[in-house]
C-alpha cells in the first residue's frame, strides 16, 4: 500500500470523521438539554 | 395477446390507476380515522359523557370452563394469531418491493419470486383469522366484562377493522390469483397498485388493533375511573401506539423474511437438480437479506418503545427493566445474540458463492470476535439475583469486575457494534465478486477503514465515557448519539462502496446453489429464534400490565391475576411456538400440494 | 422425509434450549401476588409497630424502593426528614407545608412540590417530579397507610414522629375491590336488591319508602326521564349528577364495592323499568 494512496486518506478521514462525529454528539447532547461533557 | 407496444399506452393509464390506488390507500387509512375523531359518544341518541366508570370485578366475574385455564387460553390464541398477522402483513411488504424490482429491471425472476412468496403465504390468511377468531371467542367467553368495556370505547374502530377485512380478503384473492392474469404494461401497474392496497389495508388493520392492546397499557381518552370521554381518537392515538406501530412493522418485515427464508432453506435441502438448488438458494439469500435490513434498525425501535414506556410509567418502566421482567431481556439477549450469529454466519457462508471470496475470508474471523464478544456483554446481568450466602461470597449483589458490563450503556455500546458488525458482513459479501476499477480505490478503501474506525471508537467513547463517569441523565442521553453513529456509519459506507464499485468488474457469474447444507440450519436457526423472542417480548408486553387489565384504571380480579415465574412463561412460549411451527409446517405444505398431480390408473370412467 | 424430521428435531432442540436456559439457567424469582388489603387493626397498636407498618409499606406495597435505592434513580431517604427545614425555606419549593409531616405527606401526593436537583423529569430542569401521586392509580395508599409511611421517614430520618395514629383504616382511591366482601348468594329479585341497599330509607319509590323525609328523588318514573347510563353513574358516583334541589355527600358512594355486577344490571333494569 502505498503511504500517498493510502496512509494520507485514512489519515484525513480519521480527523474528519472524528470532528464531524465530536460534533454530532455536542449536538444531539444539546438537543437533550446536555453538554458533552459531564460538569458536576 | 400480445400487447406489441406494451410501454406506450401504459404510462398515462398507469399513472391514473396508480394515483386511484393512492387516493384508496389514504381513504381507507385516514378515512376512518378521520369518522371515528368526528364522532360524538355512542349508543342510544345520548349526549356525549354518558359512559359508565370500568366496573370493579371480583373472581366471580370470571366465566370458567372446566379444563381449560382462560389465561393461557388467551395468551396462546394471541400469540399464535401475532405470530400469523406479523407473517401476512410482512409478506405483501417485500412481495410488493420485489415486484417494483422486478418491473424495473425487467427481470422475470423477481416476479416469479415475488409470486411463490404470496403463494407461500396464502394460507397463513385464513390461519390469521382463524386464530383471531379463537382469541375473540376466549377473550369474550372467559373476560366478558374487559371486552365489554373495551368494546364500548372502541366501537366504532372494531367494527370498520371487521369490514375492512372484505377490503383485505377481496384485494388478496385478485392479487394473487390474478398474478399471472395482470401482466404486462398496464395490467401490471394496476396489479402493483393492487399490492398497494394490501399493504394499506393490512397496516391499517394493525393500527387498530394496535390501539386496543396499547390502550390497556396507556390508556387516553378515560379519566381516572375509566368514564370514556367519548373521543375515540384518543382513545387510538395513546401514549404507546405509536412507539409499537414502529416497532411492529419494522419487527414485522424481519420476521416475514425470516420464515420465508426457512422455506427457501427446506427447498433448497431437499432440491433436485443443482437449477432447482440455485433458485431456493437465490431465494434464501433474499430472505435473509430483508431479515437483515429489517433486523438492523429493529434494536432501536425496541430501545424508543422502552423509553417510552418508562416515560409513560417510571413504575412500569421500572418493573420492565428493573423489576421481576428484568430477567426475562437476559433471555432476550442470548435470543438476539442467537439472531446476529445465525445471519452473520448465513452471509458468511454464503460468499462461497463467489470466486472472489477468499480476498475477505481472512478477516471473517476478527467479525465473529468481536459479535461473540459483544454478545457476551450484552448478556451479563448487571444485578443478580442471589441467597444470602452467595451475596456474602460475592461481596454484594454485582459481579465486581463483570458487574459493571452489565449496566445499559455497556449494553447499548455492545449491541451498536453488533449491528455495525454485521452491516460490514454485508458489505464484504457484497464486495466478494466484484473488482472495483476506479483509480481512486486505494483511497477509498482507506476512508471507509478511517470511517469504520471512529465511528467504532466514538460509540466506545460514548458507551465508556458517558456510561460510567457520568449520571443517569447522561447514560441514557448518550444513547441517542450513539445510535446515529451506527446509523451514519452504515448509510456513509455503503453510499462511499457505491461510489467505489461504480464500473466495477463482477469476479465472475455467483453461483447460486454453492454453500454448504449447514448454512441453510442457520436460516432456521433464524426463524426459530424470531418466533421464540417475538413470543417472549409479547408476554412481556402484556405481563407489565401485571395485575391490570386497563393501567391503573381496571384492576384483573380473576384468579390468574398473578404474574407467573419466568419459566411458566418460557414454557407456555415454547408450546406455543411448537404449534405454530406445526401450522406453519401445513402452510408451507400446501403450498405445494396445490401443485401435485396424481393420475390414478382406472379410477376415472372413460 | 428424512430431511424434515431432521429439520423438526432441529427446531424443537432449539425451543428445547431456550425453555431449559430459562427454567434452569435464571433465578426462578417466585413474582408478588397481586397486592391484597392489609386489614389494619389501628386501635391496638402502638407508635413503634405502627412505624414498622409504614417500613412494610415502604418495602412492599408501595414500590418505595423500586426507585429510591442505591442505584441512584431517585434519592435515597435516609435523612430526608431532618432535610425538610431547608427544604421548605429553598426557593425552589412549590408547595404549601410549613412542617415535617406536612411536607412529607405532600411529597407523596405532589412530588413535583420539589424536586431534588438532578432527579426530575428529563428536559423539565428539575420542575418536574418522575415520581407517581402515591394515593392513587397503581399504588393507591390509603390515609392510614400513608400516615404510618411518613412516620416511618421521620423516625428513618431521626425527625421527632409527630404523626397520629388514625382511627380507622379509612378507604383506598380505587384499591377497593381488594377488601372482599363476605361472599353471600347473589340477590336475583330487584326489590330484595332495594331492601339490602335500604334504598327506601331516602327515596320513595310507588307510594312506598322515603321514610327519612325526601333525601333523595322520587324514583317512581325515574325510567321515563333518565337514560340506563345516567342510572349506572347515580348508583355507582352518587355526586356525579346531583338532581335539582338535593344535596350531595348523602347517598352511600360505596354501593359499587358491594353490589355484585350481575346484581347492578338487574337493578338498572328494574329501575329503567319505572316509567
Amino acid at each position: 500500500m502505498s503511504v500517498k494512496g493510502y496512509f494520507l486518506p485514512f489519515v484525513a478521514g480519521l480527523v474528519v470523521f472524528t470532528a464531524a462525529f465530536l460534533l454530532l454528539d455536542t449536538a444531539v447532547m444539546n438537543m437533550q438539554g446536555l453538554g458533552l461533557i459531564f460538569h458536576q | 395477446m400480445k400487447d406489441p407496444h406494451p410501454t406506450q399506452r401504459g404510462p398515462a393509464s398507469a399513472m391514473i390507476a396508480f394515483v386511484v390506488a393512492l387516493a384508496a390507500v389514504f381513504l381507507l387509512a385516514f378515512g376512518p380515522v378521520d369518522a371515528l375523531a368526528a364522532e360524538p359518544a355512542a349508543a342510544d341518541g345520548v349526549a356525549a359523557g354518558s359512559y359508565a366508570p370500568a366496573p370493579k370485578l371480583t373472581a366471580a366475574d370470571y366465566p370458567t370452563i372446566a379444563g381449560i385455564n382462560s389465561r393461557v387460553a388467551v395468551w396462546i390464541f394471541a400469540q399464535l394469531h401475532l405470530w400469523f398477522a406479523a407473517f401476512v402483513l410482512a409478506v405483501p411488504i417485500f412481495v410488493f418491493i420485489i415486484e417494483v424490482i422486478g418491473m424495473r429491471t425487467r427481470d422475470k425472476r423477481y416476479d416469479d419470486m415475488a409470486y411463490e412468496f404470496i403463494k407461500v403465504a396464502i394460507t397463513a390468511y385464513s390461519l390469521t383469522a382463524i386464530l383471531g377468531g379463537g382469541l375473540l371467542f376466549s377473550l369474550i367467553l372467559f373476560y366478558p366484562h374487559l371486552f365489554t368495556y373495551l368494546s364500548t370505547i372502541f366501537s366504532a374502530s372494531m367494527f370498520y377493522y371487521a369490514l375492512l377485512f372484505f377490503a383485505e380478503s377481496a384485494v388478496l384473492y385478485v392479487y394473487y390469483y390474478g398474478w399471472h392474469w395482470l401482466q404486462g404494461g398496464f395490467k401490471k401497474w394496476v396489479h402493483l397498485s393492487l399490492g398497494l392496497i394490501l399493504n394499506a389495508v393490512g397496516t391499517t388493520l394493525m393500527l387498530l388493533a394496535n390501539a386496543w392492546l396499547t390502550f390497556m397499557m396507556s390508556p387516553a381518552g378515560v379519566d381516572a375511573a375509566g368514564v370514556f370521554s367519548g373521543d375515540a381518537w384518543a382513545a387510538i392515538h395513546n401514549f404507546l401506539w405509536n412507539p409499537i406501530n414502529i416497532h411492529r412493522f419494522v419487527a414485522n418485515i424481519a420476521y416475514g423474511g425470516s420464515i420465508v427464508g426457512a422455506y427457501a432453506a427446506f427447498k433448497f435441502l431437499t432440491a433436485t437438480g443443482n437449477q432447482e438448488k440455485a433458485h431456493y438458494d437465490w431465494m434464501g439469500y433474499n430472505a435473509n437479506f430483508i431479515a437483515i435490513c429489517a433486523l438492523l434498525p429493529l434494536p432501536f425501535a425496541g430501545y424508543y418503545l422502552a423509553a417510552e414506556i418508562y416515560a409513560y410509567s417510571q413504575q412500569m418502566g421500572i418493573t420492565l427493566m428493573g423489576g421481576i421482567f428484568a430477567w426475562l431481556f437476559i433471555i432476550q439477549a442470548v435470543l438476539i445474540g442467537t439472531l446476529f450469529l445465525s445471519a452473520n454466519y448465513y452471509l458468511w457462508c454464503g460468499m462461497g458463492r463467489s470466486d472472489g471470496a477468499k480476498r475477505y475470508t481472512k478477516y471473517i474471523k476478527y467479525i465473529a470476535i468481536v459479535l461473540i464478544g459483544a454478545f457476551l456483554v450484552w448478556f451479563t446481568p448487571h444485578t443478580l439475583v442471589l441467597t444470602n450466602e452467595e451475596l456474602k461470597a460475592l461481596g454484594g449483589p454485582h459481579h465486581k469486575i463483570l458487574g459493571p458490563l452489565g449496566i445499559m450503556p455497556a449494553k447499548n455500546t455492545a449491541v451498536n457494534v453488533m449491528i455495525i458488525f454485521t452491516a460490514l458482513s454485508f458489505m464484504f459479501y457484497r464486495r466478494a465478486n466484484k473488482v472495483a476499477t476506479v483509480s481512486w480505490v486505494n483511497a477509498g478503501n482507506a476512508i471507509q477503514v478511517a470511517l469504520f474506525t471512529t465511528g467504532i471508537a466514538n460509540i466506545m467513547f460514548l458507551g465508556i465515557y458517558h456510561g460510567y463517569f457520568t449520571n443517569t441523565v447522561y447514560k441514557v442521553a448518550a444513547s441517542i448519539p450513539q445510535v446515529l453513529t451506527t446509523v451514519a456509519v452504515i448509510v456513509g459506507s455503503i453510499t462511499l462502496d457505491s461510489f467505489i464499485y461504480r464500473g466495477a468488474k463482477e469476479v465472475g457469474p455467483l453461483h447460486w446453489g454453492r454453500i454448504p447444507g449447514r448454512a441453510q440450519y442457520a436460516l432456521f436457526l433464524l426463524a426459530v429464534s424470531f418466533t421464540w423472542l417475538m413470543g417472549l417480548m409479547g408476554y412481556i408486553r402484556s405481563g407489565i400490565r401485571q395485575h391490570w387489565h386497563v393501567l391503573d384504571i381496571m384492576r384483573d380480579a380473576s384468579p390468574d391475576a398473578f404474574t407467573p415465574t419466568l419459566g411458566y412463561a418460557a414454557n407456555v412460549v415454547s408450546v406455543a411456538a411448537i404449534l405454530f411451527m406445526a401450522m406453519v409446517i401445513f402452510v408451507f405444505w400446501i403450498a405445494q400440494v396445490s401443485g401435485s398431480k396424481t393420475l390414478p390408473a382406472g379410477y376415472w370412467k372413460g | 422425509m428424512r430431511q424434515f424430521l431432521t429439520v423438526v428435531a432441529f427446531a424443537l432442540l432449539t425451543i428445547g434450549f431456550f425453555s431449559a436456559y430459562s427454567n434452569y439457567g435464571i433465578p426462578q424469582i417466585e413474582p408478588a401476588p397481586p397486592p391484597k388489603e392489609e386489614k389494619l387493626d389501628l386501635s391496638a397498636m402502638t407508635m413503634d409497630q405502627f412505624i414498622l407498618l409504614g417500613e412494610r409499606i415502604y418495602n412492599g406495597k408501595g414500590t418505595c424502593t423500586l426507585c429510591h435505592n442505591e442505584l441512584g434513580r431517585a434519592p435515597l431517604l435516609d435523612t430526608t426528614a431532618a432535610a425538610v427545614p431547608e427544604r421548605l425555606k429553598d426557593p425552589r419549593y412549590k408547595g404549601e407545608a410549613e412542617d415535617v409531616e406536612s411536607y412529607l405527606i405532600e411529597s407523596l401526593v405532589q412530588p413535583s412540590a420539589f424536586v431534588v436537583a438532578g432527579f426530575g423529569k428529563k428536559g423539565t430542569n428539575d420542575a418536574e417530579s418522575p415520581m407517581p401521586n402515591v394515593a392513587a392509580g397503581g399504588i393507591s395508599l390509603n390515609e392510614a397507610e400513608v400516615a404510618a409511611v411518613v412516620a416511618y421517614l421521620q423516625d428513618k430520618g431521626g425527625a421527632e414522629v409527630t404523626v397520629e395514629i388514625p382511627e380507622d383504616a379509612g378507604q383506598g382511591g380505587g384499591d377497593d375491590e381488594e377488601e372482599e366482601p363476605e361472599a353471600r348468594d347473589a340477590i336475583d329479585d330487584p326489590k330484595d336488591l332495594l331492601a339490602k341497599f335500604t334504598c327506601d330509607a331516602c327515596h320513595m319509590i310507588n307510594g312506598e319508602g322515603g321514610e327519612g323525609g325526601e333525601v333523595g328523588p322520587n324514583l317512581s318514573r325515574i325510567g321515563a326521564g333518565r337514560d340506563r347510563a345516567y342510572l349506572r353513574r347515580a348508583l355507582l358516583d352518587p355526586n356525579a349528577d346531583l338532581a335539582k334541589g338535593y344535596e350531595a355527600d348523602l347517598m352511600p358512594a360505596d354501593i359499587g364495592e358491594q353490589i355484585y355486577v350481575a346484581e347492578l344490571e338487574l337493578l338498572l333494569d328494574y329501575l329503567a323499568g319505572l316509567k
